[in-house]
């Protein structure tokens, strides 16, 4: 709509295919893949999308139907199809902060940067910043940890990784190597992550949410607006209770009692060691592949076994809390943040039904035999030493300290471009570091292993000693790598930066136009690769005096983790919580090995649990207060 | 901002004032009456503006604080100073609406208003709809009322009657002629005109909110944005209950016991009598003034005599709702539109909090002494006769429907003005009628009387007949003036549009630009003050489709009882039954709404037993037609 649109791009001419149903969802209609039937429509469009015959008509298809979806729908499964497509592997995904800013960022922004790109001109405009403290005060003591739960990085990596694992849709989408472990292992990381957080701001623990019929204490107020909607993200007050859900617009209905069934079935499945098929046939959570069938009926994906008996246990917690303010629609009013993957994590409770979801997962974790010292052990191989060392810091000391960077929001600001509008926010960040292994090889041979590096807290929140299986829940994972190990003595260095966790810093918040590689490798690489955790949020905050951590260095015998699989070219980088984009998830074992089961018989703490090939060292994460401005721009 | 900015305005340049605290408030907050804070804040800047030594200055000053104070106290108080001020009568004040549209229209109009403005030329642009059931469904009872509650022109109502009553600010603005009764009756017919719709909705009469301390169930979601605060204005859901407030912030610090001990003392003073000034002396509750006092007491301006011991009933229940949500601000949040004059009238719970506020002052009007037959009538004229003729309808009907009207909204979408956008809202409306009155002056010679016009719901919410105590406070005023009777027979015939209550559609809604009379003239004088009126479309209820019965009540009473001395010329006085006239006193000499204000006499248990010679009562009928009639293009 600019001025300067000059240059017409020919489109072909299609015969579109009919919306139908698709066009049931509004322009200002918000958008929750949470939602049945939003996303049973999404999944039409996705299939539409795929089957065009090739990328010109995509792209028609695509403008055709861009100008009567709902926008947020049309974005979602436009770039599910480009993500699923073998021939748009070239295509760009627009980071979604730059499409919607209004998921991410405070409402007050808006305003200011229209006035800053109506009235400033380019190059003269200033960031607009945001303060770190909008939600709430430190009255709030959930508030402590907004910085975690608002964090830009953190919300765009949530989106991204659902937007890799659809639910719903086509095998092709949906159809996904080990994906019900992943959903597993990825939000168990994200709970273990919250809650080291936590520790380091002297709060325990999350509380699981058990009781669906009881108050929830914790409220969220996100002052967030829908661009789209034109309505701002309505908030839970304190003390709120879920109710049955009665909303005919979006096709739920759905009692809390159903929650109670489809946990009861689970729980039952789990204890019995097999679950019932639709065909009525039983299926047997096996040691190693149970967590996925568990994973797909929990979420749930359609890949699940069983849907009428087992439900829609985690997605439907999200739509009941979702729309705990106006359950009837007698309102008129949308999801709250909840509702949608961009934003839920923002809010407290995010945390508490994940926390939930998690204990279920552990539950049938424990059922599992533990780990036998040969399953753990890799003979002839002995750690020796590990050490972490910050630029120009102390050894085993991790600093961390707040950071600002900037945004650009003019993409999403209505339709004018008028250039550049940056938004300025203040995340967490930390000193790059390195890790410093040495490895004993005297098994008489070269040798391949898997590295594998955790962190966790050392003690509890009573500050007393931990039992084993209660730390091994709070491991994050850190790195794992491959390692070739030399007869004898073996240095391993290894920096932060190239944690398989995470996706760089440019890479969460790339400008597309800017930063855009040219062509072949690196731009499909630069494609799929939105998924990784955020690498500012690598590293918990710690606090002021220095928070004692436990990093844990495991060597695993490769020969039992490999998965025989070409890798090259493709993005891999933030494979332990995404995965690889069309290959198998390239770790053998167990996600979160070795943490991942309750220990063997007399190992009580994590020193007895050790096997000459890990090694424990302790460190601590030292925060300090102070807020590094971004470098200028050119 | 616009690109045509070439003219330029000389400004004098003067003393600064020194805006010190008043730039405490941030430009971004939302700004409220309620706030003491806010208030304070308020009368320190209309003090300014009123201290200007003329026109000249004030406009340099005035441009002095537009660029540095929150631009709703800005308006608030530079508003406030052109009503009061002499030299300024003919300044214009800006349209609320307009200024503020985000106060009055669904969030989602602005989006759809930005993209009509930047997309399409002007003169092509079509009205953005706004759909009348926005905030809620009918699985709702209480959105039944929803298009009352959230009509634009009564929330411009109510704002306007704050900006002319200000509570506080200096005598100049708050020391007016029976303010505080007024505020009592003004709220009074608020609440009687909500249960009349209420009752043409088949909803009973609202609740008084009583239990303060219980859950409230009324949950109100306004779908409002505050274009200043760039927030939402944040809903209450179902079942909360207030509590102490504790908002540094704004300087609010307040019990829920606070307001339980405030309300005591209030009963406890009525039930004695007399109230007890700051200096302990005892000032009596009299049948006269007694509830001028009592009005300054609960709402409370600062002429309540001692706001120590009585407090700040009123404001603080709004407060204490609006802040329902985040009570001691751990959520950084602001207040509801329950916390905000423009907006309040739209949520439910306004008018339970008004109908409890209501019924403290009809304790006090029980304990008054009761009007006699003697004080009631008007020896020598009878009322033989009334009708009311709705053309091309039966006698006694009146007609109401859905309107549909475009107003401007391109004054308040941000900072670029190509031209205008129209936002086409519906709301009830009625045919204009006429009341036919046959009156006979058996007396002496001519008589001068004030015409006297009410209705109210002929039976309860269970079809019952009423108790006159009961109907009395159901009563709503459609009009009130002067008749000259002759010997015998006279004939009064007054038109609906007429009315001493409303004031016209057009002024309601005025375009400043356009519509404004000539320089100079008296018609412009009219114009400024008069916002405040009760909307004209809104003067009948909606009645219901097989005709909502009714009572017309007429009296006429004695002017020379009514008489008040003064010159009205010239001045705005079409609305005064709601809002007195500008600068003058309430030119009516009886209590506000005589003869309905108190307990009825011995042994006058209906309204028939009620009348004297000068009433009358007609029975009508209100019949709602569910069609919409599109705007004259």
């Amino acid at each position: 709509f600019g001025e300067e649109t000059k240059s017409k791009i020919p489109v072909k001419k299609i015969s579109p295919p009919p919306l139908g149903e698709i066009l049931d969802l509004p322009r200002q209609a918000n958008f929750s893949l949470f939602i049945p039937k939003h996303r049973k429509i999404a999944g039409r469009l996705i299939n539409i999308f795929l089957g065009m015959k090739d990328t010109d008509d995509l792209q028609s298809m695509a403008i055709f139907a861009r100008e009567r979806v709902n926008p947020y729908l049309f974005n979602y499964c436009f770039s599910v199809a480009i993500l699923h497509r073998p021939d748009t592997q070239d295509l760009d995904i627009p980071s979604f902060i730059q499409t919607f800013p209004d998921k991410y960022l405070d409402s007050q922004v808006f305003s200011r940067a229209r006035e800053e790109a109506t009235l400033v001109p380019e190059g003269q405009r200033v960031p607009i910043e945001i303060p770190r403290d909008y939600t709430a005060s430190d009255l709030e003591v959930e508030h402590r940890v907004a910085y975690f739960r608002e964090d830009l990085g953190i919300n765009l990596h949530h989106w991204h990784w659902h937007l890799v694992y659809p639910f719903e849709g086509a095998e092709q989408v949906v159809r996904k190597d080990r994906r019900g472990e992943l959903f597993y292992y990825m939000h168990q990381q994200v709970i273990a992550r919250y809650n080291l957080e936590r520790f380091c701001n002297a709060l325990k623990r999350v509380t699981r949410f058990t009781e669906w019929k009881d108050p929830i204490p914790e409220a969220y107020f996100p002052k967030l607006d829908s661009l789209v909607a034109s309505r701002a993200w309505p908030a839970r007050v304190t003390d709120q209770k879920l109710s049955n859900l009665r909303r005919d617009q979006d096709q739920i209905t759905q009692d809390v009692d159903d929650l109670y069934r489809w946990r009861d079935r689970i729980y039952e499945a789990i204890h019995s060691g097999f679950v019932q098929t639709d065909g009525g046939g039983r299926q047997e959570l096996t040691e190693f592949g149970g967590i996925d069938i568990l994973g797909n009926i929990v979420e749930s994906s359609n890949l699940s076994v069983n849907r009428t008996l087992y439900g829609d246990l985690h997605n439907m917690g999200h739509v009941f809390i979702s729309y705990i303010h106006d359950p009837d629609h007698r309102h008129l009013e949308t999801f709250g943040v909840m509702g949608d993957s961009a934003t839920a994590m923002r809010d407290p409770v995010f945390y508490r039904w994940h926390a939930y979801i998690d204990d279920l997962f552990q539950q049938f974790k424990g059922s599992l035999p533990r780990y036998t010292e040969e399953q753990l052990n890799y003979p002839g191989i002995t750690v020796t030493g590990v050490s972490v060392q910050s630029q120009g810091g102390a050894a085993n000391t991790l600093n961390t300290f707040w950071q600002q960077s900037d945004v650009d929001m003019s993409r999403g600001m209505d339709f004018q471009p008028r250039g550049s509008v940056f938004a300025r926010f203040t995340h967490l960040n930390h000193q790059p570091f390195a890790y410093n292994i040495t490895v004993n090889n005297a098994s008489g041979g070269n040798k391949r292993g898997t590295c594998r590096i955790f962190l966790g807290p050392k003690t509890d929140e009573r500050r007393t000693a931990w039992l084993f299986k209660d730390q091994r829940l709070l491991f994050i994972e850190l790195d794992r790598f491959v390692v070739n190990l030399r007869q004898g003595e073996n240095t391993i260095t290894r920096n932060s930066t190239e944690s398989s966790v995470t996706i760089p810093f440019e890479r969460t918040f790339r400008n597309l136009d800017l930063s855009r590689p040219v062509g072949g490798e690196a731009l499909a690489q630069f494609n799929f690769c939105g998924c990784g955790w955020p690498q500012h949020m690598l590293i918990p905050k710690g606090t002021p005096e220095g928070y004692d951590c436990q990093l844990f260095v495991m060597i695993s015998n490769f020969d039992d983790d490999q998965v025989v699989q070409s890798t090259e070219g493709i993005c891999n980088d933030a494979m332990s919580y995404c995965g690889i984009k069309d290959r198998l998830y390239p770790d053998k074992r167990s996600m979160g090995y070795p943490f991942d089961r309750l220990p063997r018989n007399n190992v009580n703490t994590l020193q007895e649990f050790l096997t000459p090939n890990m090694r424990v060292q302790d460190c601590v994460i030292k925060f300090t207060d102070r807020v590094v401005v971004p470098r200028p721009r050119n | 901002f616009g690109e045509d900015d070439s003219e330029t305005v000389t400004i004098d340049s003067v003393p600064l004032p020194d805006l010190a605290d008043i730039l405490t408030l941030g430009r971004e907050e939302n700004f409220s009456l309620f706030i003491p804070k806010h208030r304070n804040l308020s009368a320190k800047l209309i003090n300014i503006f009123l201290q200007a030594e003329n026109p000249k200055h004030l406009l340099s000053i005035a441009c002095y604080a537009h660029d540095r104070v929150n631009p709703y106290l800005f308006i608030y108080a530079l508003s406030v100073a052109l009503i009061h001020r002499k030299d300024t009568k003919s300044l214009k004040i800006p349209n609320q609406i307009q200024t503020f549209p985000d106060k009055y229209f669904d969030s989602q109009v602005f989006s759809q208003g930005k993209e009509e403005m930047t997309v399409v030329p002007q003169g092509l642009r079509r009205p953005i709809e706004i759909p009348r059931d926005y905030t809620a469904s009918d699985l709702e009872e209480e959105h039944r009322v929803a298009y009352w509650r959230e009509d634009l022109g009564i929330n411009l109502h109510h704002w306007h009657w704050h900006l002319v009553y200000p509570t506080d600010g200096g005598e100049i603005v708050t020391k007016k002629d029976r303010r505080g009764e007024l505020f009592y009756y003004s709220h009074q017919q608020i609440v009687a005109r909500y249960n009349f719709e209420r009752f043409c909705n088949a909803l009973k009469r609202v609740e008084r909110l009583t239990d303060w301390q219980g859950p409230i169930k009324e949950a109100y979601f306004p779908k409002l944005d505050s274009l200043v605060a760039k927030r939402a204005y944040p809903a209450r859901v179902q079942d909360m209950t207030m509590q102490d407030l504790d908002i540094p912030g704004q300087n609010i610090k307040v019990d829920v016991d606070d307001m339980i001990r405030w309300r005591d003392r209030i009963y406890r003073a009525i039930a004695d009598g007399f109230i007890t000034a700051t200096n302990g002396s005892k000032m009596n509750l009299d049948d006269v003034t007694g509830i001028d006092i009592l009005g300054n007491i609960m709402e409370s301006s600062e002429l309540s005599p001692n706001r120590q011991l009585y407090g700040n009933l009123h404001g603080f229940g709004h407060l204490m709702l609006s802040y329902i949500h985040d009570p001691r601000s751990h959520h950084l949040e602001p207040f509801g539109v329950i916390g905000d004059f423009t907006t309040a009238m739209r949520d439910p719970i306004f008018y339970r909090w008004h109908a409890f506020v209501d019924d403290v002052f009809q304790q006090f009007n029980g304990s008054l002494p009761r009007y006699t037959a003697e004080q009631l009538d008007y020896a020598g004229v009878q009322i033989t006769d009334v009708n009311i003729k709705t053309p091309n309808a039966p006698d006694n009907e009146f007609r109401t429907f859905w309107q549909q009207s475009d107003v401007d909204m391109s004054r308040g979408v941000d900072f670029q003005d190509p031209g205008s956008v129209f936002v086409r809202f519906t709301h009830l409306n009625h045919e204009p009628f006429s009341y036919n009155i046959t009156v006979n002056n058996t007396g002496n010679g001519v008589q001068e009387g004030t015409c006297r016009i009410f209705l109210a719901p002929a039976t309860d919410e269970r079809g019952n007949p009423w108790l006159f105590n009961n109907q009395r406070v159901m009563f709503v005023e459609m009009d009130r003036f002067k008749v000259t009777l002759r010997q015998g027979q006279n004939t009064i015939t007054r038109n609906s549009t007429q009315s001493s209550v409303t004031i016209p559609f057009e002024r309601t809604f005025r375009d400043l630009d356009t519509n404004r009379p000539a320089e100079g003239s008296e018609e412009l004088d009219i114009f400024n003050f008069c916002g405040c009126g009760w909307p004209h479309h809104l003067l009948v209820p909606k009645g219901t489709p097989d005709g909502f019965k009714a009572q017309l009540f007429v009296m006429i009473s004695n002017y020379a009882d009514d008489k008040v001395e003064q010159d009205l010329s010239g001045s705005c006085n079409d609305a005064e039954s709601y809002c007195g006239v500008r600068g003058g006193k309430y030119p009516d000499k009886r209590p506000m709404g005589y003869p309905f204000n108190r307990v009825a006499r011995q042994g006058a248990d209906t309204l028939q037993r009620f009348l004297t010679g000068n009433m009358i009562v007609q029975n009508c009928r209100i019949v709602h037609s569910d069609r919409t009639v599109r705007p004259r293009s």
